[in-house]
């Protein structure tokens, strides 16, 4: 299939959207085809709280990321949230100093974001008459470079992604999901520490005394409750998270 | 009112028409900066010829131009398959059910809430048009900078190809698809009323 086809099969299935869940998974597979990682659906609200419903917020970034986003306010002062009210074209995080002159705060929630899994992003802007603007975010984590090939995909499926949203939104659907961080248990976090010294899931069962498919359930649960998709990230978000320390990987 | 003015009627609305084109020319040439053709009144190419129809929002009264629109046949040449045929990855669409729309000019002389209105009175004209002549789809050159905005009026829009970046602007060659329940999304966004569009004469088919 052409890069056409799939933008409009994912215009196709944005339009019939009655659920919430159902754009996430298609905003997760289009962001994987791509060749993101992540994305964000947001409108640009003074003030924002996990209890009111009907709210534009979509987004599959670290449960852990969105929480500290949200209690440290930062969406008031988010950089790419500034930047977009001064463009009507997708751009991306190292285009926002030459968008707007970055304040030590905006400094700051950079660094976090790369912290917390939003290193770079691709940012398309949603201005409409008489509401907030908003923005669709794609991004990677550190490391990861940018699909620039597909930034011209992005623009597209960015500007009918947040038309899906904002029709959920206005059709009274419930579309933000604030999950409480479910902990890993001490099993799971065996089976972390020993994927963090390189261990494969035969060894780890040697080691535990477990099968090899309970190690590959522990380590896939794990992977589900820290958000992450790949094994070599458990351990960064088990440190980040403080469910272990150095000691804990290194001893 | 948004009046349709083509080559059956232009004789009468010639300055409507002399309007239309000096705005134009105000916003493409001397605000957008575009490269096209002009002198020093007005802004009008080769596609301005007696096949061009146009939607003129207008105040009857005082002979003021709001806001206006060109719609050229995709049968003949127009602006996407002379200009810009390589935004089209299927080859530009063409057919006596297709329009083009080009040179959407809103009169730099208003501000706010006349704009806004004159925007509104172009969309359900446009719906209103397609729906009277049996036009199945509108296709056009877009910025897509203005993509959230068009999708939030209710159009069915479908890219035609991926956008290319154009000077500061990215742009993409977008079909509208018009049908039965256009109107009824444009009533939920409030873009539609009904009854606006005014014409003497329409060019083909359908209006006998």
């Amino acid at each position: 299939m052409s890069r056409l086809d799939d933008i409009n099969a994912f215009i196709n299935a944005s339009r019939g959207i009655g659920a919430a869940d159902d754009l996430r998974s298609l905003m997760e597979a289009v962001t994987r085809e791509m060749g993101f990682q992540t994305y964000s659906l947001f409108q640009h609200l003074k003030h924002f709280t996990w209890s009111e419903p009907r709210t534009l917020a979509l987004s599959n970034f670290s449960q852990g990321w969105l929480t500290y986003f949200i209690d440290h306010a930062f969406y008031a002062n988010d950089p790419a949230f500034a930047a977009s009210h001064r463009t009507a074209v997708g751009f991306t995080f190292d285009d926002i100093p030459s968008l707007i002159s970055l304040t030590p705060r905006q400094r700051k929630i950079l660094d976090a974001g790369r912290k917390g899994g939003v290193a770079q992003g691709f940012v398309v802007p949603a201005h409409i008459p008489g509401e907030a603007s908003g923005t669709c975010t794609f991004a990677t984590a550190s490391g990861i470079e940018l699909p620039q090939q597909n930034f011209p995909m992005a623009q597209l499926v960015g500007s009918f992604a947040y038309e899906a949203a904002r029709k959920l939104m206005l059709g009274g659907a419930s579309i933000v999901k604030h999950q409480e961080r479910e902990p890993p248990t001490t099993r799971q976090l065996e089976c972390v520490v020993l994927v963090a010294r390189g261990k494969t899931d035969w060894e780890i069962a040697r080691i535990l005394g477990l099968s090899e498919e309970t190690v590959a359930d522990h380590v896939n649960e794990a992977r589900r409750r820290y958000d992450v998709s790949r094994r070599a990230e458990l351990a960064i978000h088990a440190l980040y998270h403080g469910d272990l320390t150095f000691s804990d990987i290194i001893q | 009112m948004v009046q349709l003015v083509n080559s059956h009627n232009a004789a009468s609305h010639r300055l409507l028409l002399e309007r239309m084109f000096e705005d134009r020319k105000a916003v493409f040439v001397d605000l957008l900066k575009w490269d096209v053709p002009h002198d020093s009144r007005f802004e009008a190419d080769q596609f301005d010829d007696d096949h061009a129809e146009y939607l003129i929002v207008n105040e009857p009264a005082s002979g003021e131009h709001f806001a206006s629109l060109r719609l050229l046949r995709t049968d003949r040449p127009h602006v996407l398959s002379s200009f810009f045929p390589e935004l089209c990855e299927r080859g530009v669409p063409a057919g006596p059910d297709i329009r083009e729309i080009s040179r959407m000019c809103l009169s730099p002389r208003h501000r706010g809430p006349d704009r806004t209105a004159a925007r509104n009175l172009l969309a359900s004209a446009m719906t209103e048009y397609a729906l009277l002549t049996g036009i199945r789809a509108y296709t056009g050159v877009a910025d897509l900078g203005w993509m959230s905005r068009v999708l939030s009026a209710g159009w069915r829009c479908e890219p035609l190809g991926l956008p290319r970046r154009l000077g500061g602007v990215m742009i993409g060659a977008l079909m509208i698809h018009v049908e039965p329940d256009t109107i009824r999304r444009l009533q939920i966004s409030g873009r539609y009323s009904s009854g606006v569009l005014r014409a003497e004469y329409f060019d083909h088919r359908l209006a006998a």
